[in-house]
């Protein structure tokens, strides 16, 4: 990520993570929490990926509040950095939503 | 492709050169703006009033709901603001917002609930239902 803020559970290409893939997975597993980590591991090592034709069909149907409840809420179990209410559920929203429309 | 996906994109791009309008570009549903309504009125609307007109000094007695009905730490507010509460419709209050981006005006709307929290309010919808009640009464469409 340009910023260098961390994505974690996503990764950095917004493809998720599949079991026994992490050698080719960025970032490292390794800088995820401990409690990411058992998150993780708790979902059998998959996190969805936030990118791509087969995450976007399911989701461009959806009105704007369900869009952006569906991506950023998960922010208020996995705050990001400097986290500002509600501004930064919004622009997580808009960055999963120009990614996927091939904007960034 | 989505009517929202088209209009978050125009707003995000005519931000930087200022000229978005949020009534054109309004992304969202008639139902969001009705959830945005019961919220706003379970709380925002003690102080705003039903109407969104706000409040001033002396004029209670013209003013709904009813000044008692507010908790005595949102009356210390009222207070501490002299009294006054500024309105969310009209073309004072459109004029400054109507122009901002989508985020920026759902934002300043929205985001008084974090103080004054609505009832059942869940985040982030709640934000955007009570911007999208505010912004279909400014574009009378509610």
């Amino acid at each position: 990520m340009a910023d260098g803020k961390r994505p974690v559970g996503g990764g950095l290409h917004r493809q998720g993570r599949v079991p026994g893939n992490f050698a080719n997975e960025s970032p490292n597993i390794n800088l995820l929490s401990e409690d990411d980590l058992r998150f993780l591991d708790s979902a059998g090592g998959n996190v969805p990926p936030l990118v791509g034709a087969k995450f976007l069909a399911k989701e461009r149907n959806k009105t704007l509040i369900d869009f952006s409840a569906t991506v950023s809420s998960a922010a208020n179990t996995f705050p990001t950095k400097d986290f500002k209410l509600p501004w930064s559920y919004f622009q997580i929203a808009a960055y999963v939503l120009y990614r996927n429309c091939g904007r960034m | 492709m989505n009517r929202w996906i088209v209009a978050i994109l125009i707003s995000t791009a005519a931000t930087s050169a200022g000229a978005a309008d949020l009534c054109s570009i309004n992304p969202y549903t008639l139902t969001e703006a009705q959830q945005g309504r019961a919220a706003f009125d379970s709380h925002c609307a003690l102080c705003h009033q039903y109407s969104m007109r706000g409040r001033v000094p002396g004029n209670f007695a013209n003013e709904s709901p009813n000044i008692n009905l507010l908790s005595e730490g949102d009356l210390k507010f009222l207070d501490n603001a002299g009294g006054n509460v500024p309105p969310l419709l009209g073309r004072k209050f459109f004029e400054k917002e109507r122009h901002d981006s989508l985020l920026e005006f759902t934002n300043k709307v929205g985001g008084a609930a974090n103080t004054f929290p609505t009832k059942d309010f869940k985040a982030p919808a709640s934000y955007m239902q009570i911007a999208a009640y505010v912004l279909y009464r400014n574009c009378g469409r509610l």
